[in-house]
C-alpha cells in the first residue's frame, strides 16, 4: 500500500507546490488523481518517485519510507514512473528504450521475458524495434513510454498525463490496455489525468486535486456524478477560507 | 615534397587530434560540461610519460595504460571535488559555469606544471622515434601509424562500449535525458562520476602519445584549441564523427602548408572552425549524436 501524510513539496528551494497532501492507494487499485493543469497532480507523482524530496510530511509504500531514498531505489522496490511527455531517448531505439526500463537487478535478468510481454501489448512496436524512439509518431511514443515502465515488472505504475496530445480513440486503446494488465499482472495504477471522463471510467477512486490542496476524494463512479469533479476540471477554485 | 607526404603527416596529426577531443567530447557531450582544462590535463598526462620514460625508462605507449589508470583516478577526485557541484544545474549554467571553473583549473595547472619542472620543452625518445617506413618514397613514421592505429582503436572500442553494454547504454541515456535515465533506476551520479572520470582518462592516451613530440607547461592550452575545433566540426555530442573531423583537420592544415607554408598551420584550422559556425553549427557530419 502506498500511503502519502501530509506533504509540503517546493520546486526549486522556496516555491511552494503541494500543501499537506495525503492520500492512499491500496494494493491493485487503480486511483486517478485529477485537477486542472498546474493544480499541483504532477508534483506528488515526482515525490513518489523521488524526482522530488518532500519537505515535510511522509511517503511510505509497504512500510518503507520512500522520502528517505534516492530515486533508483525507489524503482528497485517496484514503482516505475510514466512520466508526462513521455520522456522516451529520443537518438536510442525501440529496443533499446526497452532495454534500459529493465536496467536494474531482478528485471535485467528477466529482460527477454518481459520484453517478449511488451512486443505482445503493444505489437507495434516490435515493428519498429530498431527505429529510433523520435521516429514513432505520437501514440507509439506513448506506448513505448508505457512498455518502458513495464520492462522494470512494476507493482506500482504511476502514470502522469499520458493521454496528453493524442487522438480520443488512441486514448481509449492505451486505457484499455492500462486495464487489461492492471488485472492480468495485478498491478496497482495511481494515474494523473485532465481527460476526467475517461480515467473516472476505469478508476476505483480519485482524488482531486486544487492549487496544491486535496480538495475532494471518492468512489470514482460518485465523482462522475458530482459537481465537485466539474469545479475542478474546470478550474474554479474555492475561496481560500473554505480549503481544507 | 610530395603532396602524399603532406596528407600522410595531416592523417597523423588529425589522429592525435582525435585522441585530443575525445575527452573534451564526452564530458560535453555526456554532462555538458566544457572541460577547459582538458589540454593541461593532458599536459601533466604527458608529463608522467615524460618522467616514466626518464626514470625508469618505461616505453611511452606502455604508459599509456598505466597513465589512464592516472588520470581516471585524478578526473573521479576532480569530479567529486569540483564538478558535481554543477550537476545539479540546468544544462545552460552547467556549461557556463564549467567553462570558469575549468578555466581556473587550467591556470593552476599550467602554473604548477612550471613550478614543478620548469617551462623547458623536453620530450620522451624512445629508440624507434625518427625511424620511418619507406614505401614508393613516402616516409612512414612507426610513431605516426601507432598513433593512428591507437586512434581507431580508441574510438571503436569506446562505440562499442556506448552501443553494446548495458552501462554504455546508460550513459547515452542519461546524455539523452537525465531525469528519464533517474527513472528507469540508473544511478546518474555514478554514471557522470564515471564519464568526467573516463574522459579525463583518455587525456592519458594523448598526453602519452604528446611526449614523444614535445613537452612543455604551455602546450595546454594549444590541445584545448585544437579539441574545440574538433568538437565543433564534429557537432556537439557526436562521438564518432570525432575522429573523422580530426583527420579532415588534420588533412586541411597539411595541405595549406603545402601550399602556403608552415606559418599557417594553424590559419587554415580556424578558418574551418569559423565557417562551419557560420554555415553549419550543427557540424559537418550528417546523422545523429552517438550519445
Amino acid at each position: 500500500m502506498l500511503e502519502i501524510d501530509k506533504i509540503d513539496v517546493y520546486h526549486g528551494g522556496d516555491i511552494q507546490a503541494l500543501w499537506q497532501i495525503s492520500l492512499k492507494v491500496e494494493d491493485k487499485e487503480i486511483v486517478a488523481l485529477i485537477g486542472s493543469n498546474g493544480a499541483g497532480k504532477s508534483t506528488v507523482l515526482k515525490s513518489i518517485s523521488g524526482l522530488l524530496k518532500p519537505r515535510k510530511g511522509t511517503i511510505s509504500y509497504g512500510g518503507i519510507r520512500l522520502d528517505k531514498i534516492p530515486p533508483q531505489k525507489i524503482v528497485e522496490i517496484g514503482i516505475c514512473m510514466v512520466p508526462e511527455g513521455r520522456r522516451l531517448f529520443p537518438d536510442m531505439s525501440v529496443l533499446e528504450n526497452l532495454e534500459l526500463g529493465a536496467y536494474l537487478g531482478h528485471s535485467r535478468q528477466a529482460k527477454d521475458e518481459t520484453i517478449s510481454w511488451v512486443y505482445e501489448i503493444f505489437p507495434v512496436l516490435k515493428e519498429r524495434a530498431r527505429q529510433a524512439a523520435r521516429t514513432l509518431s505520437g501514440g507509439e511514443q506513448q506506448m513505448l513510454a508505457i512498455g518502458r515502465a513495464l520492462m522494470s515488472q512494476p507493482k506500482l505504475l504511476l502514470l502522469d498525463e499520458i493521454s496528453l496530445g493524442l487522438s480520443p480513440l488512441l486514448v481509449e486503446t492505451i486505457y484499455d490496455v492500462i486495464k487489461r494488465i492492471s488485472e492480468s499482472r495485478r498491478i496497482t495504477i495511481l494515474a494523473v489525468e485532465q481527460n476526467v471522463n475517461m480515467i473516472l471510467e476505469l478508476a476505483n477512486r480519485a482524488y482531486i486535486i486544487e492549487n496544491g490542496h486535496i480538495v475532494g476524494q471518492g468512489d470514482a463512479n460518485a465523482l462522475l456524478e458530482s459537481g465537485a469533479v466539474k469545479d475542478a476540471y474546470l478550474g474554479i477554485t474555492p475561496a481560500q477560507g473554505e480549503v481544507q | 615534397m610530395d603532396v602524399a607526404q603532406f596528407i600522410i603527416y595531416g592523417l597523423i596529426n588529425g589522429s592525435l587530434y582525435g585522441l585530443v577531443a575525445l575527452g573534451l567530447a564526452l564530458a560535453f557531450g555526456i554532462m555538458g560540461y566544457l572541460n577547459i582544462a582538458h589540454g593541461d590535463l593532458i599536459m601533466l598526462a604527458a608529463y608522467g610519460s615524460f618522467w616514466l620514460f626518464k626514470i625508469w625508462h618505461v616505453d611511452p605507449f606502455i604508459s599509456i595504460p598505466l597513465m589512464m589508470v592516472v588520470m581516471f583516478a585524478a578526473g573521479a577526485v576532480l569530479y567529486v571535488a569540483v564538478f558535481s557541484h554543477l550537476s545539479k544545474f540546468p544544462i545552460l549554467d552547467r556549461l557556463k559555469n564549467s567553462i570558469l571553473v575549468s578555466f581556473g583549473l587550467m591556470m593552476v595547472f599550467t602554473n604548477m606544471a612550471t613550478v614543478l619542472w620548469t617551462a623547458d620543452e623536453r620530450c620522451t625518445t624512445p629508440f624507434y622515434s625518427g625511424m620511418v617506413i619507406d614505401i614508393a618514397g613516402i616516409r612512414l613514421p612507426y610513431i605516426g601509424l601507432a598513433t593512428i592505429a591507437l586512434a581507431i582503436i580508441i574510438t571503436l572500442a569506446l562505440h562499442v562500449f556506448l552501443t553494446k553494454t548495458y552501462f554504455g547504454k546508460a550513459i547515452r541515456a542519461t546524455a539523452q535525458d537525465w531525469e528519464a535515465a533517474e527513472l528507469m533506476g540508473i544511478d546518474v551520479a555514478r554514471t557522470y562520476l564515471f564519464s568526467f572520470a573516463f574522459a579525463v582518462a583518455t587525456a592519458g592516451i594523448a598526453g602519452s602519445v604528446i611526449s614523444t613530440n614535445v613537452v612543455s607547461p604551455s602546450i595546454g592550452l594549444d590541445w584545448t584549441n585544437y579539441g574545440l575545433i574538433l568538437v565543433i566540426l564534429a557537432g556537439v555530442g557526436n562521438i564518432n564523427a570525432i575522429l573523422p573531423a580530426g583527420l579532415l583537420l588534420g588533412v586541411v592544415e597539411a595541405i595549406s602548408v603545402y601550399l602556403a607554408g608552415v606559418p599557417y598551420t594553424g590559419v587554415a584550422g580556424l578558418v574551418m572552425f569559423v565557417l562551419v559556425l557560420m554555415l553549419r553549427p550543427q557540424g559537418l557530419f550528417k546523422g545523429r549524436a552517438a550519445l
